[in-house]
């Protein structure tokens, strides 16, 4: 057990080097930690390097945590491992390489050494493209999303969620404020 | 000697055995599956982020052992334990003709994972066979029901508003979950563009308003968490757990043994009355056999099927109580998948708490009299709500802030309507049993066989089309629709395997549920059921099944059984 802890801290460690050390903070070091280990690392370190860029320039900080803040990389090798078929697996891992190959003939660069306003234009303008059109991707980029807005942070912060609510009001004010509610069962 | 062994403690066995119980009769309830403490036992508290897998239940195991349970909407790693592994219950079916068997062996079985619309039949259902010649007369009219129907919504606690319709009779109800502005908007479109439409919120089995005899037994009001699949730990939707069965067991009546696996029911050569029932242990595989004086088969319609095949003797070659060789026939289940999604505008509000419930269309076809080219007709399910988190996120492009931006707000009305529709019965729809193949407890396997006939086929095109005009009627664009029919069982509806009838010949049941054959041998599952109806039948179960212990008990007091 120490050992995978070992290598899944190192595993971060080499993420962190390659996206830079300030995009990866401790809690998302604390959540990848905290997620499902059985035997060798779900994701090798490339592969980890650039889910986290995906989900960081899909869901980035803004006035509340983004992606990386509330270990969506980590949640999502959990799932590969934990959830996914040996053949959903390679779609999505394909999907991910996908990005990072268009990248490469697009923008001239790796997704990961894009800079981040980069990643961005990149993203957006691949987005257009392949949302709804591209299966594999439009799954990915569900599931990323998926993640985040199910995490603790992602449903309280960015969003509001009631584990209890205790009373059904049908006709509340809309504001600009107003915040969706998060959940499973929601639409 | 027990006076009663209830077969089952889901739905139908559950009331059977609180009615049995409080007539003072000494009450033996056999559970095939597991045993589940109400409460410590369900999911309910995790909260989205501790979902194993984000909820999603490992895609292997879901092809291994539920390859046809996957299939409904409740299934994910906060209720997989109520549903049974396919890969250890096998049934067939032939080939292109698949048939969904949803089920869930535990206390309680599928009370837990219900989807708690509660309706009743009205005369026009309980006449239709009659009207149009399709399957037997009902032994009973809406008037004999009505009573019990009264006893079950008090006694379970119904959510709902009188409507004044006569093809959905009005009943016992707690207050009703109000309707989003969306829903009001939507309802007043239809009303006004079809005459003959009414929108009404949906009737369920949740406690808005609990009354003193609820809370007696531990429940408390619904917290709108829409959990309900989960179990509910507040005892707020009617379950077998959190209500049928602590009422049997305050009366001091009831034995309850769970991983009791029912293989038969004993009769008596000289007398062919039921003797008892023979079981095998889930764990321990070995047979035990229990006598009482009345049983009351509750096993579901498939599973109770089964057990009066099963229980075939020198005397009942072709299987207890089926001398009509009318057990196992006749199966259906509602015509269900039509499915249409549209955005419409609506007030800027917006709405709070998580409502278990939604909008209700009772049926309008063929209502008054036969006026249409198929027979029978259809209901709808449904709601307008915002649009949630993903379905925002997901509509259209957008990344980084834009897309959290977006996904912030709540989105536009959705409106949603799926269909229900009345199957007719066939006798060719129907289960046997596997000439050799068994399950891992020695007890036969089935064969299912059902398809949708031509009036189903037609009832899955108009449900579309009619519900395409509604939504179009709100002014709603449409985003999304279906008009492929779900296999047959995936409405998990199933019912019809031992109908009730006044002939013998024709029918496994009198109008009492007691076997024609068997006079101390009640069915009051769905397999009594002599049509479907378009509504939600589980009301209809409960209710037949407290009719029927009354009656039963009235017997036994007699002598007459």
């Amino acid at each position: 057990m120490k050992m995978i802890e070992m290598d899944r801290r190192r595993m971060l460690e080499s993420v962190a080097a390659l996206i830079g050390a300030a995009a990866l903070p401790l809690d998302a070091m604390a959540a990848a930690a905290k997620a499902p280990a059985k035997g060798k690392p779900a994701l090798d370190a490339p592969t980890m390097a650039l889910v986290s860029a995906v989900a960081d320039t899909l869901v980035p900080r803004t006035d509340t945590p983004g992606a990386l803040q509330v270990g969506v990389p980590a949640r999502f090798a959990g799932l590969l491992q934990n959830w996914a078929n040996a053949e959903h697996k390679a779609q999505f891992l394909a999907a991910l390489a996908a990005i990072d190959t268009a990248a490469k003939t697009e923008a001239g660069k790796p997704f990961t050494l894009l800079p981040a306003s980069q990643r961005e234009a990149f993203l957006r303008t691949y987005d257009k493209a392949h949302l709804k059109v591209d299966a594999a991707y439009t799954k990915l980029k569900d599931l990323l999303v998926m993640l985040y807005y199910f995490s603790e942070p992602g449903a309280t912060v960015e969003l509001r969620y009631e584990h209890v609510p205790g009373a059904w009001e049908a006709s509340i004010p809309l504001t600009p404020q107003t915040r969706a509610w998060a959940g499973a069962n929601v639409g | 000697m027990f006076d009663a062994i209830v077969i089952g403690s889901g739905m139908s066995g559950g009331i059977a055995a609180k009615e049995l119980c409080e007539r003072g009769l000494k009450t033996l309830v056999l559970e095939r599956g597991r045993k589940i403490e109400h409460g410590a036992d369900y999911n309910d508290w995790m909260q989205p982020w501790e979902l194993p897998t984000a909820g999603q239940v490992p895609e292997d195991v879901l092809e291994k052992d539920y390859p046809i349970q996957r299939q409904c909407y409740a299934v994910n790693t906060a209720t997989q334990q109520y549903w049974v592994k396919d890969s250890q219950h096998p049934y067939e079916t032939p080939e292109g003709k698949p048939f969904s068997w949803i089920r869930g062996y535990h206390l309680g079985g599928r009370s837990i994972m219900w989807g708690r619309q509660t309706y009743r039949l009205s005369e026009m259902d309980l006449s239709s066979n009659a009207r149009d010649g399709h399957g037997i007369d009902w032994p009973i009219r809406y008037n004999d029901l009505a009573p019990w129907y009264d006893k079950v919504e008090t006694f379970i606690g119904v959510s709902g508003a009188n409507e004044g319709l006569p093809q959905l009779p009005d009943g016992k109800f707690l207050p009703v979950m109000p309707m989003t502005d969306g829903e009001k908007l939507f309802k007043a479109a239809v009303e006004k563009n079809f005459p003959d439409r009414k929108v009404i919120q949906g009737r369920c089995a949740h406690l808005t308003e609990p009354q003193p005899h609820h809370i007696e037994l531990g429940r408390n009001p619904c917290q709108y968490r829409s959990l309900c699949e989960r179990g509910c730990s507040f005892g707020a939707y009617h379950s077998s757990l959190s209500s049928s069965l602590p009422a049997a067991q305050r009366t001091g009546n009831m034995t309850l043994v769970t991983d009791a696996i029912v293989h038969s029911i004993v009769t008596d050569p000289k007398t062919g009355k039921a003797t008892g029932v023979r079981i095998i242990d889930r764990l321990t595989k070995q047979a035990r056999t229990y006598e009482a004086k009345v049983i009351f088969l509750c096993a579901s319609t498939i599973g109770s099927a089964q057990v009066l095949l099963n229980s075939r003797n020198d005397a009942n070659p072709r299987g207890l109580a089926n001398s009509s060789d009318q057990v196992g026939r006749n199966l259906m289940d509602h015509v269900y998948g039509p499915t249409v999604m549209g955005v419409m505008d609506g007030p800027d509000t917006y709405h709070r708490g998580r409502r278990p419930n939604g909008l209700y269309i009772p049926r309008y076809r063929n209502v008054e009299s036969q006026n249409e080219s198929y027979l029978r007709g259809y209901g709808f399910q449904g709601g307008v709500m915002r649009q949630g988190w993903r379905g925002v996120a997901g509509s259209e492009p957008g990344v980084g802030k834009e897309l959290k931006e977006r996904t912030r707000h709540p989105g536009p009305w959705v409106a949603r309507l799926s269909g229900f529709g009345e199957m007719l019965p066939n006798p060719e729809n129907r289960v046997t049993l596997h000439a050799s193949k068994v399950d891992e407890w020695g007890i036969p396997q089935l064969h299912i066989h059902c398809e949708h006939g031509e009036n189903d086929k037609a009832l899955g095109r108009v449900m579309l089309e009619d519900a395409k005009a509604m939504l179009k009627a709100a002014g709603a664009t449409i985003t999304y629709e279906t008009g492929r029919l779900h296999p047959p069982g995936l409405g998990i509806h199933e019912m019809g395997t031992a109908r009730m009838g006044a002939d013998p010949k024709t029918s496994v049941l009198n109008k009492y549920n007691q076997a024609h054959d068997v006079p101390n041998l009640f069915i009051t599952d769905g397999a009594a059921m002599v049509s479907s109806g378009c509504q939600n039948p589980s009301l209809t179960y409960m209710a037949m099944s407290a009719r029927a212990a009354y009656h039963a008990s009235e017997f036994l007091k007699a002598g007459t059984i």
